[in-house]
């Protein structure tokens, strides 16, 4: 719970710097390589400090978890995932999926049986993963600039609201339980080293075979969000469009 | 009174002749692609699978791929746009270099991979034609091995009455290779104040690390 805190605290206090900081941490225009990342020379150095962090704690970690044996892994991701669905029934409530938050609480409640370890339920689609950040969207509000935090890596203004928003509303960090004080407390830890595991081709790609790993990234965390947004494939569809019809 | 219908009938039969001809020549010009779309990926998918099967990776690998991506994409078309405006105000020595250099990096990429289509299955879901321009054929890639989780693919085909299709961008995951690259190109043109050559000079070395891979393995 204090680690989880933590984290969350840093994070806000980050946002909050990067927010009072606009002003001087703006990149000139000529320099700017996106429109939606306002403050890419801080993005960039804090970018270049996550990378050096993933050099010594979260590869090298991912590389001990790919390591474990296959039911090993695969109980660390059921746990990462587990620990989501409170999340997820208490959003889905928020977006009106009555339905969506029922599944997630029963999966909930049948996997705790195991504290997270087993997918009792077998049914890796529903419940439909959802967060605050998605609950914002539902209710139409935008994602704002491009941020780069410390630790946390990429997202947006809205995104890294809605993770400090999910922290703090986590019904497992209201449990006066020292179980489930534990379990919030290595909550965060095993959610990002399963993530960097289970992408770990992926996400070493981009780190080391990119012209700029950062615009990379910023790419293709930018596309996959908008995925999820009303009308984000039409503003695709447009440049698509305009440049085949300059071809013509 | 007979004559009156007669020249009603006959009016008649010339709209009906001319809203046929229309349609004909309507549905002609916008005739359904969407299947011969769906059965050219199909068949670049199983192209893809037989040389992965057979081929050892060497420099024909290399060949082979070049052949592939040169007709189902067209480079030049893939070149101006990951390089946007820079490529308008280029000059001619400028685009060929790009041009010669961008090529040699996504032969290099696909001839590094084909180690990892051998586990990979492509099964078609849907084909649909998107605005006039494209027709979009969406399908699933699934790792035999169980490595990795299915992965949704797009293929984005451009279709021109009259023309052939060929491929203009693939998507995975919603994720577009095309708009990935061309962010990451104009990134990195940008940074060093509008010069391409930086870039040009960046894939060439890229594609050099790549076919020294290549080649250790």
């Amino acid at each position: 719970m204090r680690a989880l805190l933590k984290i969350c605290g840093l994070g806000v206090s980050v946002l909050i710097a990067v927010g009072a900081l606009s002003g001087c941490a703006t990149a000139p225009d000529d320099t700017l390589t996106e429109n939606r990342d306002p403050y890419e020379n801080t993005n960039r150095k804090v970018f270049a400090f996550n990378t050096k962090v993933d050099d010594y704690v979260y590869e090298p970690a991912a590389k001990a978890y790919l390591k474990l044996p296959d039911r090993g892994q695969m109980m660390l991701t059921n746990f990462a995932n587990w620990t989501s669905l409170p999340s997820t029934a208490v959003n889905s409530s928020f977006q009106g999926d009555v339905e969506n938050a029922a599944i997630g609480t029963f999966e909930f409640l049948i996997n705790g049986l195991t504290l997270g370890f087993a997918d009792l339920t077998g049914d890796k689609d529903t419940p439909r993963r959802t967060n605050f950040d998605d609950t914002l969207s539902f209710y139409n509000v935008g994602q704002g600039s491009y941020v780069v935090l410390p630790l946390y890596g990429s997202g947006t203004v809205r995104s890294h609201s809605a993770f400090f928003v999910d922290s703090i509303t986590n019904p497992l960090n209201f449990a006066a339980t020292p179980a489930a004080a534990n379990i919030a407390a290595v909550n965060t830890p095993v959610r990002i080293v399963t993530f960097r595991g289970n992408n770990f081709e992926y996400i070493n790609e981009l780190k080391y075979n990119s012209l700029d790993s950062y615009a990379r990234t910023r790419s293709i965390y930018l596309q996959y969000d908008d995925a999820n947004e009303i009308d984000a494939d039409e503003n695709y569809e447009d440049e698509f469009n305009s440049f085949i019809e300059t071809q013509e | 009174m007979h004559r009156h219908l007669h020249k009603c009938r006959v009016a008649l039969m010339r709209i009906l002749v001319a809203l046929a001809l229309g349609f004909m020549l309507t549905g002609g010009a916008y005739a359904d692609r969407t299947d011969e779309a769906a059965k050219m990926i199909e068949t670049l998918v199983a192209e893809i699978q037989d040389i992965a099967a057979t081929v050892a990776i060497d420099d024909n690998i290399y060949k082979q791929s070049d052949d592939i991506i040169d007709r189902y994409f067209k480079y030049e078309t893939l070149a101006s746009f990951t390089i946007g405006p820079y490529w308008r105000n280029a000059s001619d020595d400028q685009r060929q270099r790009y041009l010669k250099t961008f090529r040699a990096v996504v032969v290099e990429l696909a001839a590094n991979n084909f180690e990892y289509f051998r586990s990979l299955e492509y099964m078609f879901q849907s084909s649909e034609k998107k605005g006039k321009n494209w027709i979009i054929v969406n399908g699933i890639v699934h790792d035999k091995t169980g490595k990795y989780p299915d992965a949704m693919v797009s293929w984005r085909i451009k279709d021109t009455p009259g023309q052939d299709l060929y491929i203009f961008d693939l998507s995975f995951e919603n994720v577009s290779m095309l708009l990935t690259q061309k962010d990451e190109n104009m990134a990195v043109i940008r940074k060093n104040k509008g010069d391409l050559n930086a870039l040009i000079d960046l894939l060439a070395t890229r594609s050099e690390e790549l076919r020294k891979s290549r080649l250790r393995n």
